[in-house]
């Protein structure tokens, strides 16, 4: 599953060549050299999105006017949508728009602009996505830290079981049992609702804390099973040895020389996570009832609102491939061994 | 011994488990290095006379959160079942381990023997004595707890329906899915990568900017466009899995054909005058098999998840059909009322998704020798 051939490889040779000769530009470099790949895909990407809906069984017509429309209706709906046309065209049309962040309008209530759903749903996607991080992060860290010096320890056993059972825990049944223990026994959180991070901070990561957790726990698991294989491995290198020998505390020897080398695949997984947490939220907000992304998209493919969808379904790919770009591009940060690599 | 070198490359599950293993029946091996064959016999077969014993408190305990005769609330009855649970798998593994050896894998084992016996259950669920999962009695009583002793083991849900009957059916519908479409995808992610790797040039590069683009999609969300392109079916909801497990095992078998073609014995195939289709199938095939396969197991566990997921958000397998997520989903507004509505099609649901998981990285232990794959 690790290494794939580079991305050069498969293009034509002289391209190929051309494209080498950019990867070897130190930091840019590299994204330069994925940008033809980046953009193909894309377009691809957007024109998946696009056919989405016109492979679809049920029309946007229907959806508009309800099951007893008269075929006059529909084609006149068609018309005014512009869905007569060729798909070609419809495609290029809707692409500029896009690019241009008009989306069309929503079909079905509460209608407006899909752009403007968005910009009101985007916000507590963003929020829920940043706490469920930073909650993973404060622990899935220090535990693999510790279970990573320690291996076969007490800690390390524990967090071995525990990240098989809650990684093996559908999100949904989390979220309820959550719910069940912390709302309902404790009222310490709130069960359902939301409050927008600008009209009052403190209750509103209080409103968004518990669906967070529920994001976070996998999240834990996955982070910490990683991050732990790699401690594991960077600490038999000579510089920490070298650093043992030096006197050095072992707490800085942890986290200011092992940690930082040791988070490449850590930042790897928690890019594709980010990227997924854009749009793969839709099951926690339905639970607690948050108006976020998977919400929007939710409701949109119930209605069949399909400027919706596809607005908010390319928004989400696009962010997670660009997410990913971002993410090959830090390699060489963390570590800057990997630049001659 | 390839099986040694695996499990201690793994690191994380094979290593733990074989970690657990010397702590828990360990201290008999260490004593047998330097004392006799008969103490060390003696002491193995104290472990195995402790094991059972903790077996038999185990099961004593599972007993008395089933009996209805012990006035309990019913949160003691749960946390009084988990305790059972856990000394009866406690119990079992140190029984086990003194006598298989400290190497046994109780929990590959138990995982084995769970996953037989759902889908044993599902297969001859029509023939098993039971009310019809879709059944709406007119006179039965909603939310009737579950009780073995009673007429509905594991109670009534909301509408009167047997719950026992309900999660077994349910379980047809999660397996086909799980297992089938893992199947179909698994099949032809390994045909499409395989196909890339070797002829590489145009082809390799269209199928890698295909893969590529669907894989931007986050998984929930392709899954949801895809539902909500097709309309849940049952059919249809198979098609759109299959379709979803694609794209990675193209990535995955893509990547693996390629290193192996770089290997000597294709060269030497190649130099024996074999063609594509003999080298695929006879030299790649084979390498690309044996990374893949032992993934299924996880992807079934995924598909379960996923399906629950949809049949959660009323995008599955349309009611009144059983489903897990489905019954979920039902009784979730009644969680304070009547939580064993929740927590009985949950608890069902977790013990498969472990032990598909457990399966998978029991399969992946097993094969995964790589240092002949990175050649």
């Amino acid at each position: 599953m690790t290494s794939v051939t580079p991305d050069h490889m498969s293009f034509p040779r002289r391209l190929g060549d051309g494209i080498r000769a950019i990867a070897r530009i130190p930091v840019i470099g590299p994204l330069l050299a994925r940008l033809p790949h980046l953009i193909v895909v894309l377009l691809l990407v957007s024109f998946c999105t696009f056919m989405l809906v016109h492979i679809s069984s049920g029309s946007p017509a229907a959806a508009i006017l309800g099951p007893s429309a008269t075929p006059e209706a529909v084609a006149q709906i068609n018309r005014e949508l512009g869905l007569d046309r060729p798909l070609l065209d419809q495609y290029l049309h809707w692409m500029g728009n896009a690019v241009q962040g008009d989306f069309g309008n929503a079909l079905v209530a509460p209608y407006g602009t899909v752009t403007s759903r968005i910009q009101i749903a985007l916000p507590v996607t963003l929020q829920l996505a940043a706490m469920a991080l930073l909650i993973a992060f404060l622990v899935a860290v220090p535990t693999a830290v510790y279970a990573g010096y320690r291996p076969g320890g007490k800690v390390d056993r524990i967090l071995n079981a525990t990240s098989i059972g809650s990684l093996a825990v559908p999100a949904f049944v989390l979220a309820l049992v959550l719910a069940l223990l912390l709302t309902l026994q404790v009222h310490l959180f709130p069960r359902t609702g939301w409050v927008a991070f600008t009209t009052d901070p403190l209750r509103s990561i209080r409103s968004a804390f518990l669906p967070a957790l529920t994001l976070a726990m996998p999240m834990i698991a996955y982070f910490s099973r990683v991050l732990r294989a790699e401690i594991v491995q960077t600490l038999q290198e000579d510089f920490v040895l070298f650093a043992r020998l030096r006197g050095l505390p072992i707490r800085v020897i942890l986290f200011r020389y092992v940690l930082r080398p040791s988070c490449v695949s850590l930042v790897t997984i928690s890019g594709v996570t980010l990227g997924s947490l854009l749009g793969g939220t839709v099951i926690v907000e339905s639970i607690f009832a948050l108006p976020g992304m998977g919400h929007l998209l939710l409701n949109a493919v119930v209605n069949s609102d399909y400027p919706l969808v596809q607005g908010g379904v390319l928004l989400t790919a696009v962010a997670y491939v660009v997410i990913n770009a971002l993410v090959d591009l830090s390699y060489s940060l963390i570590d800057p061994r990997m630049r001659n690599a | 011994m390839p099986r040694t070198t695996a499990e201690s490359v793994t690191g994380t599950a094979g290593a733990h488990a074989a970690g657990a293993g010397t702590a828990g029946a360990g201290s008999a091996g260490a004593a047998g290095a330097t004392a006799s064959p008969a103490r060390t016999r003696r002491t193995r077969t104290r472990q195995r006379w402790l094991g059972l014993a903790i077996v038999a408190a185990g099961l004593a305990l599972l007993f008395l959160a089933v009996l209805p005769a012990a006035h309990l609330p019913a949160w003691a009855r749960w946390l009084i079942a988990f305790a059972g649970l856990f000394a009866w798998f406690r119990g079992t593994d140190k029984a086990a381990k003194a006598h298989f050896g400290p190497r046994f894998q109780t929990g590959l084992w138990m995982a084995a023997i769970w996953t037989g016996f759902i889908v044993l259950l599902a297969v001859i669920a029509p023939m098993l004595p039971l009310q019809g999962p879709t059944h709406l009695p007119m006179d039965t009583p909603s939310w009737i707890s579950a009780n073995l002793f009673g007429d509905y083991i594991l109670g009534t849900d909301g509408n009167g329906r047997d719950v026992l009957s309900r999660v077994i059916n349910g379980s047809r519908v999660s397996l086909i899915l799980g297992v089938g479409s893992a199947a179909i995808g698994v099949v032809l992610g390994m045909t499409i990568g395989v196909l890339a790797a070797h002829y590489g040039g145009l082809l390799d590069a269209i199928i890698r900017v295909v893969t590529d683009s669907l894989l931007s999609f986050p998984p929930l969300v392709l899954l949801l466009a895809l539902v909500a392109v097709l309309k849940p079916t049952f059919s249809t909801l198979f098609l759109a899995f299959s379709f979803f497990v694609v794209p990675s095992m193209v990535r995955l078998s893509r990547g693996t054909a390629a290193r192996l073609a770089a290997r000597e014995h294709v060269l030497a195939a190649k130099a024996l005058g074999a063609r594509g289709p003999r080298i695929m199938v006879r030299e790649l095939l084979p390498g690309v098999a044996r990374v893949l396969l032992p993934f299924s197991g996880i992807i079934v566990a995924v598909l379960i998840i996923a399906a629950a997921s949809l049949s959660f958000l009323g995008l599955g397998v349309p009611p009144p059909a059983p489903t897990w997520g489905g019954m979920i989903s039902d009784a979730q507004d009644v969680l304070q009322q009547h939580p064993q509505g929740v927590l009985i099609p949950s608890i069902v649901l977790f013990i498969t998704v472990v032990a598909f998981n457990r399966l998978g990285e029991g399969a992946r232990a097993a094969t995964d020798t790589r240092e002949s794959v990175l050649g």
